[in-house]
């Protein structure tokens, strides 16, 4: 009795030929999931606005191989195969039939299975031949194609929404100040809404994000005066000052992003009395000028009692004239680290806008109130 | 001849050889048609033969008895045979002493090889007769039952061009011959030589090759012969493939196939096939063993649509797509419920 393994012997070679071709079709089928695979990655890479073809010729490399095994294990050859392909060859189905008769002890059995080794021996390797389909070249080309196209899709193209969020964060500002201005004049803030209507006119035609700010503090301290002068209320001020931060803080998110899109280095930091004496001083200088006579105001402020604030503001600010004693006395170190300055009236807005809304809540002690009205409204800015 | 199964078909693969050198002799070409009747004498089948007068039905028949050794008997059908004509009948005989006594006379039916000629000219009663003798190889008459010898062979012929006046014969008697055949009309090469060989005489040539007992045992040997699961199975879907009404119909069935063959024709094709194998010194069954029977084998079994004979289509035609509508399925595994021993010998 011959064992089927012994039988299988006999096909091995012309297994492995057929096997050879199968590799070829596990290795196109390799090639295209992996062209698609690193096509994907790379689009991928560009919509995340990343750079480079690493990662993606490391997915290919890994999707390549795993398609490839996969393919290889499922294609290779069986012997039944082979022995069909090798029948197709006018062995008349006498290899098929002698695997199917392998372990038979009959007679019959025997002389088929002599017969068919008898005929095998006629069929030469090179005979035996697997078509490779044109559909599987065609999906590796498309693959290329698509792969190419991934390639040369420029990154660009990805970061337009960048360009767009810039002028969707500008209308956005534009809109909220719009709708703020219109509920001032609905509530009959004329000074209020007027002072809104300029700055949007302002913003509207600003070439800079800092000029825009520096519009946005105008606009809070003339709100702020518009308080003080009984032109307006105190909540509704706040709530402008409120929105108006929000808008501040929208434009100063989107310079840091425009910032850090363009590789700028370390932005320079000037703090006032600190580093070389002549730019720094040239540029305090500056602040010193209109710091200067708001320092009038403050410098003693920061020395003396809150009931004397005021007078003594005042006097004490026409008693020292000095740009030292200005600066000297400014109450708050607090410095913008773009421009690298401070406006006074920046810092001042901010703690007159608190100062509005804890008194208006009651939080400022009735003994104390007058007096920080009083100097609040002392103060030359 | 030893009994060794290798030996014997050798033997009969060569014997086969000579008897169709022997045939040779008096019919020219017609190759398709000898294989085919030979292997159904071989298989113990009935062959209906088609063809115009003159082309050598009788002479064919005569031929072939000549060189298996085997009693030839002639029946010409006419529309006013009786069954008694066939069978044979009892018939009242008085002795020297007056004395009366039956005697049963056999008919032509009692031989080996029998030529029904123009079958479709008997009256449908005279068909049955002939036709229950095809199927169980006997015959009742007299009250007795007689049982015909073996090997018994039927070639019963059909004249195409003259159907007035004829009984055609049912599906269902068309379904007891193995085959089909059709003699065509010689080509011009073939006349010449007919023309010649029938100048000197008209007598049969052929010589005796083998006789009736070897072809017994010819038929024991094929069924020795291995079939492929696969092979069976296609045999088994090409036979499927012929019914319309199945899911499974090919599209060749559903536009030109009004009924379709029965499961006898399965059993015709695998015994064809492995007498086919054997008699070309193979020891297992091809798949082009089961396509060289099927046109034989479902041409007289298969209805076409009215519109395939409108369009003349004609049945090999149809045949022969359906062939190439399987064909592509042949390495389709056989349906679950399968068996799958790879050796079969039904």
């Amino acid at each position: 009795m011959v064992r089927s393994e012994t039988l299988s012997f006999h096909i091995s070679e012309y297994r492995r030929r057929l096997g050879m071709f199968s590799a070829l079709k596990a290795l196109l089928f390799g090639a295209t999931a992996g062209l698609f695979a690193f096509g994907a990655a790379v689009l991928v890479m560009k919509i995340i606005n990343r750079s480079g073809f690493v990662i993606p010729a490391v997915i290919f490399a890994a999707v390549f191989a795993a398609a490839a095994a996969a393919a290889l294990i499922f294609l290779f050859p069986s012997y039944n195969y082979t022995a069909k392909k090798l029948d197709d060859l006018g062995l008349k189905e006498r290899t098929s039939t002698m695997l199917a008769l392998a372990g038979s002890p009959t007679e019959i059995a025997a002389l088929q299975r002599n017969d068919a080794l008898a005929h095998l021996g006629t069929v030469e390797k090179k005979q035996l031949r697997e078509r490779i389909s044109t559909l599987s070249i065609i999906l590796v080309l498309a693959a290329l194609i698509f792969a190419s196209v991934c390639s040369a899709i420029p990154a660009a193209w990805f970061q337009r929404t960048e360009e767009k969020s810039a002028e969707e964060v500008w209308q956005d500002v534009l809109e909220m100040l719009r709708e703020e201005q219109e509920r001032l004049e609905q509530q009959g803030e004329e000074a209020l809404s007027d002072e809104m209507k300029d700055l949007i006119e302002k913003l509207e035609n600003s070439d800079s994000i800092l000029n825009a700010i520096g519009d946005i503090n105008t606009a809070e301290e003339n709100a702020v005066d518009d308080v003080l002068n009984g032109e307006a209320s105190p909540r509704s001020a706040r709530e402008m000052i409120e929105v108006l931060e929000e808008a501040k803080r929208m434009l100063l998110d989107l310079e840091e992003a425009e910032n850090a899109q363009a590789g700028e280095g370390e932005m320079e930091i000037m703090i006032p009395g600190e580093g070389e004496e002549g730019e720094e001083g040239e540029g305090q200088g500056e602040e010193p000028a209109e710091g200067g006579e708001e320092g009038e105001g403050q410098g003693e402020n920061g020395k003396q009692q809150p009931d004397n604030a005021g007078q003594n503001g005042r006097g004490s600010s026409e008693e020292r004239p000095d740009e030292e004693e200005k600066e000297s006395n400014k109450t708050e170190l607090i410095y913008d680290p773009i421009s690298g300055s401070v406006k006074y009236g920046d810092v001042f807005s901010v703690y007159l806008s608190e100062y509005l809304k804890n008194s208006e809540g009651g939080e400022i002690p009735f003994e104390l109130k007058d007096a920080a009205d009083a100097y609040f409204n002392s103060l030359d800015r | 001849m030893d009994n060794n199964i290798n030996d014997r078909i050798k033997f009969f693969s060569g014997r086969f050889a000579e008897i169709k050198r022997e045939i040779s002799k008096d019919i020219i070409g017609q190759t398709d048609v000898v294989d085919g009747t030979l292997t159904a004498i071989i298989a113990g089948g009935n062959v209906l033969l088609e063809g115009v007068p003159g082309v050598g039905k009788t002479r064919l028949v005569r031929s072939i008895g000549r060189s298996l050794n085997l009693q030839f008997s002639r029946i010409q059908f006419t529309p006013d045979l009786m069954p008694a004509d066939v069978t044979g009948t009892n018939i009242i005989e008085k002795d020297d002493s007056g004395k009366s006594s039956q005697r049963f006379v056999p008919g032509p039916i009692f031989a080996n090889i029998i030529l029904a000629d123009e079958i479709n000219r008997a009256t449908p009663k005279t068909q049955s007769a002939l036709l229950e003798a095809m199927q169980e190889h006997r015959v009742t008459a007299g009250g007795k039952t007689w049982v015909l010898m073996e090997p018994f062979f039927v070639l019963a012929t059909q004249n195409p061009i003259e159907q007035d006046g004829t009984y055609t014969l049912p599906e269902a008697q068309m379904d007891r011959f193995m085959f089909k055949l059709i003699m065509t009309f010689p080509s011009q090469e073939e006349l010449r030589d007919i023309v010649l060989i029938t100048q000197d005489t008209n007598e049969e040539r052929a010589n005796q090759v083998i006789g009736g007992s070897d072809l017994l045992q010819m038929r024991e040997t094929a069924k020795e012969i291995p079939i492929l699961d696969d092979v069976l199975m296609y045999a088994v879907r090409i036979v499927t493939a012929t019914h319309p009404e199945l899911p499974t119909a090919p599209e060749t069935t559903k536009n030109n196939i009004r009924f379709g063959a029965s499961p006898r024709s399965v059993q015709a094709l695998v015994t064809a096939a492995r007498i086919r194998a054997m008699l070309d010194g193979r020891y297992n069954v091809s798949y082009e063993d089961i396509e060289a029977f099927a046109a034989p084998v479902l041409r007289h079994r298969i209805k076409l649509t009215y519109d395939a004979i409108m369009e003349k289509r004609t049945i090999d035609q149809v045949i022969a797509a359906l062939i190439s509508e399987v064909g592509i399925r042949r390495f389709s595994k056989p349906s679950s419920g399968a068996d799958r021993n790879p050796f079969r010998r039904p």
